[in-house]
């Protein structure tokens, strides 16, 4: 039954994946080739930045005999990286996938559905554990001496780990749809609660770090004392040294909460799934009625799609949010007094730091995907679509738009820039925002997913968004190299104008291309 | 009002629609009907311009739905077989919207919703959000969102399916009625006796090809269109 299951699984996330659908019959070879070989560079670019940050600290630590530490670090960052991939997918799967119901009418138990969709999310977990831990694993052994118990340690706990963060995510899950159930206000419940949780978990997760780096700094004696009943220590001994009693307990620690969470949600799943959502009746009353014009109602609906879901709000706004965050706090963190660079290098690298962050921002990557079922509405109501489009284009930049101005003012308080490189630090990163809001948006045009189950699908997962996440990436890093070699031959604010205008040739192209090849894959997509 | 001249739609090597023509007069209530994967939806969607088409053409009104889709779309209104609307609006909001998108101004809409809501019982509903309404509560929707702009054709993908007796019946009369004012309607169905009392004229679809069409009289004769339907069907087995 579970293997009948997990096919249905694989075959929703190899839809999401790849982009094909209903509306795509076939996907062909190359284009799919073309996805796992974009998922492997994403995964390869993640794990080269992870080989580097080990490479640095594993000799160094093991010639203090803190060979621990490294482990425990390895384990944090790992749980760090696995815990933020699964936290919001965790609510949709479980308990907001659209054949719940479906299922729950088979002669199904509960407890191999949630094992079905749990693998899923295991898996996923996997993935981004071996990404930390393959290069974790290969800078230890080029530079210190390996135990074939630390190997096995090493691999249980690679093993085991995903088990720890998803228990961690479905308690998350769990607890935020008891919350909600009976609220009329579940978005901003969920949002709030979820940014709260983030926030907390920021700083639980950099607290581990800094922690773990004082017991380092303080000497063996003193972390050994301090560390001697934590699980952190135990997972670190456990590998560094081999030591296979302090392999189990870790991995009691590390499998205890897994079972129990799925025990605890396989018993309330049922409960949970069919619970019907409290509404207050809200007596109608004629002067409800509010009468704007053409665009201004495909606008409203396209901002009111996102300011529905918190998992939309939370995983393509996350960006601006960044963005508007940091913004207020760089005045206060006395960036040239923390980290010398030479005094024209500040601007441009904070320039694009703002339009990495301002990357993360994937509304448009989505907005097309989000439509799922209701699509025939847009597609059948008397209005040009490429108004349609531009109302999408209008919601990023009204979300993403402010919160990069807020980063820009942030910016220019914390350098006192230059007047030619302020023009540069206001223009660029709105640029940047623009072409983020485009180039999602035609990622998503040409790579939309409307038959999803739950719509982490669209917002999260998708190949869209996947693409306009490494397009940006990609975009930022080209600025960064063209701005470099332009500023061999001429001033770095001018360097910058030229690599703002490129940008800005572009966003034209990019705009183009969406109100006329965009709008007519659009008009295809019914 | 609607003009479907040699319509073909194929989806890979499967002609899902095969050379299909027919014609819809103002003031008819057209009935297609067809067996499960005939063409009915494909054909609907194509005349909404949902769905592109390979080869044909279809006028509505004397508008090209390929060539002037805004046009075209300004005359109809179209509900599917499966009214998905969006959950994250209320019942007023969604009104509202399909109102502000087809220019209906503030009196008018306000007559109009309190007159369709009133008649399915929706008033009182109408402040809630669309996700909490059931299925017949969408379908009442979405029925009283087509009227809403009063269009002169309105296309319907299987209209009775979740809809309780009561609200079956006052759909029914409102077809009548609005083609009695000179609108059209056309809409599929599986219900034959519906089918059967309430077209003027009817189309039998199967795999993708006409197989007859005409006014009711024409098509079933003596017999019951359902005698007919499954002869039909019987004949292409």
């Amino acid at each position: 039954m579970l293997k009948a299951l997990m096919r249905v699984r694989f075959a929703a996330m190899r839809s999401w994946l790849t982009g094909a659908s209903r509306y795509k019959q076939k996907q062909t070879k190359t284009r799919a080739i073309g996805f796992a070989i974009l998922i492997l560079y994403a995964a390869a670019a993640y794990a080269f930045m992870f080989y580097g940050y080990f490479s640095i600290i594993s000799r160094p630590y093991y010639e203090a005999g803190l060979g621990w530490t490294y482990f425990s670090m390895f384990a944090v960052t790992n749980f760090a990286m696995m815990f933020i991939g699964s936290i919001f997918a965790a609510k949709a799967q479980l308990y907001e996938a659209k054949d719940n119901e479906l299922l729950l009418s088979m002669p199904i138990p509960p407890s191999a559905i949630l094992a079905s969709r749990m693998l899923t999310l295991l898996l996923i977990n996997l993935a981004f554990d071996l990404m930390i831990a393959v290069p974790a694993g290969i800078a230890w052994a080029q530079s210190c001496p390996v135990r074939a118990a630390g190997i096995l340690a090493f691999i249980v706990i690679i093993l085991l780990l995903p088990l720890f963060s998803l228990a961690l995510s479905i308690l998350f899950a769990w607890l935020l749809s008891l919350l909600t159930r009976r609220i009329r206000r579940k978005t901003l419940l969920s949002t709030v609660f979820s940014l709260a949780f983030l926030g907390a978990y920021f700083v639980l997760v950099g607290q581990m770090q800094n922690m773990i780096t004082k017991l380092a700094q303080n000497g063996t004696a003193v972390a050994e004392r301090l560390g001697g009943v934590s699980i952190l220590y135990w997972i670190g001994k456990a590998i560094a040294d081999g030591d296979l009693r302090l392999l189990l307990f870790s991995a009691v620690c590390l499998v205890l909460p897994f079972l129990l969470a799925y025990w605890l949600v396989s018993k309330t799943f049922i409960r949970t799934v069919t619970a019907k959502p409290g509404f207050a009746v809200i007596a109608y009353k004629e002067n409800m009625q509010k009468v704007s014009g053409v665009f201004a109602a495909l606008y409203q609906r396209e901002m009111r799609r996102f300011l529905s879901s918190s998992a939309y709000i939370i995983n393509a706004g996350f960006g601006a949010l960044v963005l508007a965050v940091g913004g207020v706090a760089l005045p206060f963190l006395n960036i040239k007094e923390k980290v010398p660079l030479p005094d024209g290098l500040y601007s441009p690298i904070l320039i694009l730091a703002v339009c990495m962050i301002s990357g993360m921002t994937t509304i448009t990557a989505a907005s097309v995907s989000i439509e799922g079922n209701t699509l025939w509405i847009a597609r059948s109501m008397p209005v040009d679509t490429t108004d349609l489009l531009k109302a999408k284009l209008l919601v990023h930049l009204i979300v993403a738009g402010p919160a990069t101005l807020i980063a820009e003012a942030g910016l220019i308080l914390a350098l006192r820039p230059s007047w030619p490189e302020l023009i540069w630090c206001l223009l660029t990163p709105l640029t940047f925002t623009g072409f983020t809001a485009l180039a999602g948006l035609a990622a998503n045009l040409r790579h939309p997913n409307l038959d999803w189950t739950n719509e982490t699908q669209a917002v999260k997962n998708g190949a869209s968004v996947l693409i306009a996440l490494c397009v940006s990436m990609v975009a930022v890093m080209a600025m960064a190299g063209a701005g470099y070699g332009l500023s061999l031959l001429m001033p770095m604010s001018m360097a910058m104008g030229i690599v703002t205008v490129v940008l800005l040739l572009v966003c034209r192209l990019l705009y183009h291309w969406i109100l006329t090849g965009g709008a007519v894959t659009y008009e295809r997509l019914g | 009002m609607l003009k479907i001249e040699h319509l073909t739609k194929k989806f890979g090597n499967k002609v899902a629609v095969d050379d299909l023509t027919l014609s819809i007069a103002p003031g008819e209530i057209y009935g297609f009907i067809g067996h499960n994967g005939a063409g009915k939806t494909t054909t609907i969607k194509a005349c909404c311009g949902i769905l592109q088409f390979d080869a044909g053409e279809i006028l509505i009104d004397g508008h090209s739905i390929k060539e002037e889709p805004i046009a075209c779309k300004k005359l109809l209104a179209y509900i599917p077989d499966n009214p998905d609307l969006y959950d994250y609006l209320s019942g007023i909001q969604y009104l509202d919207f399909i109102a502000d998108v087809y220019g209906v101004d503030a009196a008018v809409r306000k007559e109009r919703i309190h007159e369709y809501a009133e008649k399915f019982d929706l008033t009182g509903d109408l402040a809630q959000p669309v996700s909490a309404y059931s299925h017949g509560m969408k379908q009442k929707l979405a029925i009283v969102a087509a009227w809403l702009h009063a269009p002169k054709l309105i296309i319907m993908d299987e209209p009775f399916v979740g809809l309780d007796p009561i609200a079956s019946h006052l759909l029914k009369e409102m077809m009548r009625t609005h083609c009695d004012a000179g609108g059209s309607i056309f809409f599929s169905t599986h219900v034959l006796e519906v089918a059967e009392k309430l077209c003027d004229k009817v189309a039998i679809i199967r795999q993708g090809k006409l197989v007859v069409s005409g006014s009711m009289e024409e098509v079933k004769g003596n017999t019951s269109l359902e005698d007919v339907f499954l002869e039909l069907e019987g004949d292409h087995a």
